[in-house]
């Protein structure tokens, strides 16, 4: 990566930091987000796409996390990432 | 499929009806994670409510000024409070976990829990963690390295001269 690059000038983030590694980028990422309005937290990050089988029925009902996982591995295509 | 996308006006109105009915409740899993920050995205609301009848009256209540179609089986379900309703038929995708992973109890949670900008219950990122953990899911795995990650993140900020 990339030895210095130029910072946002958001408040309270430094104008110059160091990218070295993931874990930097990470940290300016975080810091991002932390300093986001919480409206502009949850309008980011909450997103609508189509999942097969799961958004097929109104409602589910499981009497148990242990039935629902069971349910997960017998139902769910595997690319949905429900599965252990 | 219709898109049914969680937007702040929407947060704001469960927040807020939600509390008009008195219902105990705390965000969990990657949407509690989102609201104290943290930089991902996820596609459905996922509760914990305190597991007693006369929260699950409040719940449905609440549910039903916000949109949702309540029929009697889900009525039911919520009342009882069984573990796990995956609710897709509403205004938003929603699931009501009544009994998550890694969780001892909702007493507990909630003594460790924050409320985010004075409106958003949110269960402690420790208890996210913990939960996401046990469950092991493929999903789960993912996300739990930066989430681990995010936390130490914010408990070194918290601890920062200068911090707020």
């Amino acid at each position: 990566m990339s030895d210095m690059k130029t910072g946002s000038k958001r408040a309270g983030l430094p104008t110059r930091y160091v990218i070295n590694t993931v874990k930097d980028v990470n940290k300016i990422e975080y810091e991002m987000s932390i300093q986001r309005p919480i409206a502009d937290r949850i309008n980011n990050s909450f997103i609508k796409t189509y999942k097969p089988v799961i958004d097929d029925a109104p409602y589910r009902i499981f009497s148990s996390l242990t039935d629902y996982r069971s349910w997960c591995e017998k139902c769910l295509p595997k690319w949905l990432g429900y599965g252990k | 499929m219709v898109n049914r996308p969680f937007s702040y006006p929407v947060a704001e109105k469960l927040a807020k009806v939600f509390s008009k009915h008195g219902v105990e409740y705390l965000f969990i899993g990657k949407s509690g994670a989102i609201l104290y920050g943290f930089p991902d995205t996820t596609q459905d609301i996922d509760l914990f409510p305190e597991k007693s009848r006369k929260n699950g009256i409040r719940i449905v209540a609440a549910l039903k000024e916000l949109g949702f179609e309540i029929d009697q089986t889900l009525e039911k379900a919520i009342i009882e409070g069984k573990d796990f309703v995956q609710i897709r038929g509403g205004p938003f995708d929603l699931d009501l976990v009544f009994a998550p992973d890694g969780i001892d109890s909702y007493d507990t949670a909630k003594k460790n829990a924050h409320v985010i900008a004075d409106m958003f219950p949110v269960a402690s990122l420790r208890d996210i963690i913990a939960s996401k953990r046990k469950a092991n899911r493929q999903r789960d795995r993912e996300v739990l390295d930066r989430l681990e990650d995010f936390y130490h993140y914010l408990k070194t900020r918290e601890n920062s001269p200068g911090s707020h």
